[in-house]
């Protein structure tokens, strides 16, 4: 679908998805939006519905109650879709990963339901804007070679 | 706000139905009722002087659910707990949010994460497990591990999982 | 006439924590509303039970990011009310300054969302711009925006360094007077009285018997704050006032919130100034038998902490309460006779998730179905906001054309 990542490279919109985080990746992903680091000027957008978006933001231990939503979610996005697992949480548990709640890392939740799927992981705890920015701008990057197998 | 101090207005207005009480910290207090006066102390300690519920905590112990409500008044900054025993096997005790809804959400939670029977509840329905976690499973017991039931992963985490590297 | 019911949520675009709010509305009024939570239940007790007395400071701050001084707090207070002994000074001075740094950063925080809802997106803009500032001096001070791990049993971590000292009494001469220029635009602002005033009022004998706490039930006249009540740490050796309202509406808790910050500034600014010298650390190495509880005033409201020792490395019981616990079932007692457009205002106001908005399925009687989102709930919040200008005389071009 070289169509399709090619109008994804130029603006990323992105859907933020909270699966039981503690709250702290989720106030950084929004200090994204506002005048410090401002990632609109990259054309990244939160966008309201997860329909519209290119990008899904997770971040997390996905707890047993929230997984069928986010695997729900993940299914309605329009694809491609890049995944972000953002945090320590999202990419394996980080502290919560010995919970009796605990139903798989974002990975695991959303490679039972797309074994394909495109999942970046940002590291931290929290990761700096920073770094979350430096990863989509890598997230483009990967598009890049996945648009250079597709032709 | 009491013209003498709280432990000894304790002791009058509950009398006997007070079982033990101790003031080992300056503003803590810590009383035992037995199981069927909880309600009554309750409602003296929270509407009679005037105190804040601030939680419920349950402790898995020998002799049932160990639960201690605690109070704090915000005047004479005193925080008053007050303690009673669900007794084993059938953990059942009188509901404080009867008497109070302050204390529904905190019995509700304490009902599915210990098992507690709380009677005459207005609301007893789960508040924050998953909907499909099983009905008999009480994670906060101290026999939790050991519950082996069938279809049920108690640490899903830990199962060998070869696809997924990023397990530690 | 039909009544209709709501479900809200649980995901939702823009912040927090998933929750699922259920209204039922007749016609635009709201009738009952129940809340279901429990998409953000990590087993954080149970977990507790397993660390050292050690970890539990750490695991306690992953709690929640905006909180993640307050439980510290109130954790290692619970911790030293088992030991018996108090921090030493330096390290008192130290943890009463992070923790008001994050009053001021939570507030801000809140605020920025507060103003987003009703329409005012340059106040969620500038709202975050400010906060940043205070996001700087944390980091100078502590090493991290969020998560800060400077707590432990006994005193902290980290020393303050003199120049960060200095960056942040900098800093604070700048989040003040922005602090004040918020106070201006709230109280003077028309629009934004006639969108707040009477909205979502919480009576105080309602706030009693939900033992409500923090900027929710200050505002409705309940005088109380766990920092005067039970004084520890630099409390009760600064001058400081605690904010106390009659209103009880979502304009009396936005004020008690920016008061609150301008106290907070009051408290940085002397502790700075009084460091005293010496060592911030007590020595604690193994924890006694016993029970202990530890409370603090998060910016939301009481934090609590229960813990039990045995006398071994581990906790045998640690229990967590955060003020929203409290705070979220006042919804029974604001929202019902409130506006649709209101509730997403109202659920702002108790400040534990504003916009759980999204996918909001409306499904009458009929069985016909439509389908609002996000955006439409937003919009006619947006909508309200417009129509109050207009009616002030204040409007005369049409919102959409530049805002949406
Ligand atoms: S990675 Fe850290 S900051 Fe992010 S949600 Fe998990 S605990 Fe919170």
């Amino acid at each position: 679908m070289p169509l399709g990542l090619s109008s994804l490279k130029k603006s990323i919109w992105i859907y933020h998805m909270a699966c039981s985080p503690c709250n702290n990746c989720d106030i950084e992903i929004l200090d994204l939006l506002t005048p410090r680091f401002d990632v609109e000027r990259f054309g990244v957008v939160l966008v309201g519905s997860v329909r519209h978006a290119d990008a899904l933001l997770c971040t997390g231990m996905v707890n047993r109650q929230i997984k069928p939503r986010l695997q729900e979610a993940y299914l309605q996005a329009s694809k491609p879709c890049i995944v972000l697992a953002i945090g320590s949480c999202a990419i394996n548990g980080n502290i919560f990963r010995k919970s009796y709640n605990m139903a798989g890392p974002v990975d695991r939740a959303i490679k039972e339901v797309d074994p394909n799927a495109i999942i970046v992981y940002v590291p931290g705890c929290p990761p700096k804007p920073e770094a979350m920015i430096s990863s989509v701008v890598k997230a483009i990057g990967f598009l890049d070679t996945l648009k250079a197998k597709a032709k | 706000m009491f013209d003498k101090p709280i432990i000894d207005v304790l002791k009058e207005k509950l009398g006997d139905r007070i079982k033990d009480i101790s003031q080992p910290r300056e503003r803590r207090i810590y009383l035992f009722v037995d199981g069927k006066d909880i309600q009554d102390a309750a409602r003296i300690i929270f509407f009679d002087m005037k105190s804040r519920l601030c939680t419920a905590t349950a402790i898995d112990t020998r002799l049932g659910v160990e639960i201690i409500y605690h109070f704090f008044i915000d005047e004479d900054g005193m925080m008053i707990n007050l303690k009673t025993v669900a007794p084993r096997p059938d953990l059942i005790i009188k509901s404080v949010a009867a008497v109070f809804v302050a204390a529904e959400w905190i019995e509700r939670e304490m009902a599915e994460l210990f098992g507690v029977t709380f009677e005459g509840h207005p609301d007893p329905r789960r508040l924050l497990l998953a909907d499909d976690f099983p009905k008999c499973i009480y994670p906060y017991r101290n026999d939790y591990p050991q519950s082996k039931i069938e279809g049920f992963e108690a640490f899903p985490i830990d199962s060998p999982d070869k696809d997924n590297t990023n397990d530690l | 006439m039909k009544e209709t019911i709501i479900p809200i949520g649980p995901f939702h675009p823009l912040l927090e924590e998933p929750e699922l709010f259920t209204l039922r509305v007749e016609g635009e009024t709201v009738i009952d509303v129940d809340v279901k939570i429990g998409w953000n239940h990590r087993g954080i007790e149970k977990l507790a039970q397993g660390l050292t007395w050690d970890q539990v400071p750490y695991l306690v701050e992953r709690i929640c990011g905006i909180c993640s001084t307050s439980h510290p707090y109130a954790c290692v207070l619970a911790m030293e009310e088992i030991l018996d002994i108090k921090a030493p000074l330096r390290a008192q001075y130290i943890r009463s300054t992070v923790g008001e740094l994050e009053r001021i950063h939570s507030h801000l925080l809140w605020l920025g969302l507060a103003g987003h809802f009703v329409g005012y997106n340059t106040v969620f803009m500038w709202a975050w711009k400010y906060r940043e500032f205070v996001l700087d001096s944390l980091e100078h001070l502590t090493g991290n925006r969020n998560h800060y791990a400077m707590f432990k049993a006994g005193g902290v971590r980290r020393d303050f360094s003199q120049k960060a000292m200095d960056f942040t009494m900098k800093s604070m001469d700048g989040v003040e007077k922005a602090l004040k220029m918020f106070l201006g635009v709230v109280s003077d602002d028309p629009v934004l009285k006639k969108r707040l005033v009477g909205v979502g009022i919480l009576t105080y004998e309602d706030a009693i018997l939900y033992s409500a706490t923090g900027p929710t039930s200050r505002p409705s006249g309940v005088d109380h704050d766990v920092r005067r009540d039970e004084p520890f740490d630099a409390y009760d050796k600064v001058d400081w006032d605690v904010v106390v309202l009659k209103e009880g509406d979502v304009f009396a808790k936005a004020a008690c919130r920016i008061l609150e910050c301008i106290e907070s500034v009051k408290i940085i600014r002397q502790c700075i100034e009084n460091m005293p010298e010496g060592e911030i650390d007590a020595g604690v190495t193994d924890i006694p038998p016993g029970e202990g509880c530890g409370h603090y005033e998060a910016p939301r409201g009481e934090v609590f902490h229960y813990m039990r020792s045995d006398g071994t490395g581990y906790p045998i019981r640690h229990k967590i309460r955060a003020p929203t616990f409290n705070n979220l079932p006042t919804f029974k007692a604001t929202c019902p006779g409130a506006h649709i457009a209101d509730v997403a205002l109202i659920t702002a106001a108790i400040d534990p998730c504003y916009c759980c908005t999204e996918r909001v399925g409306v499904v009458d009687n009929t069985g016909n179905k439509s389908v609002l989102t996000q955006d439409d709930l937003t919009k006619l919040s947006i909508d309200r906001t417009f129509a109050i200008r207009r009616d002030l005389g204040k409007l005369t071009w049409d919102p959409y054309s530049k805002l949406i």
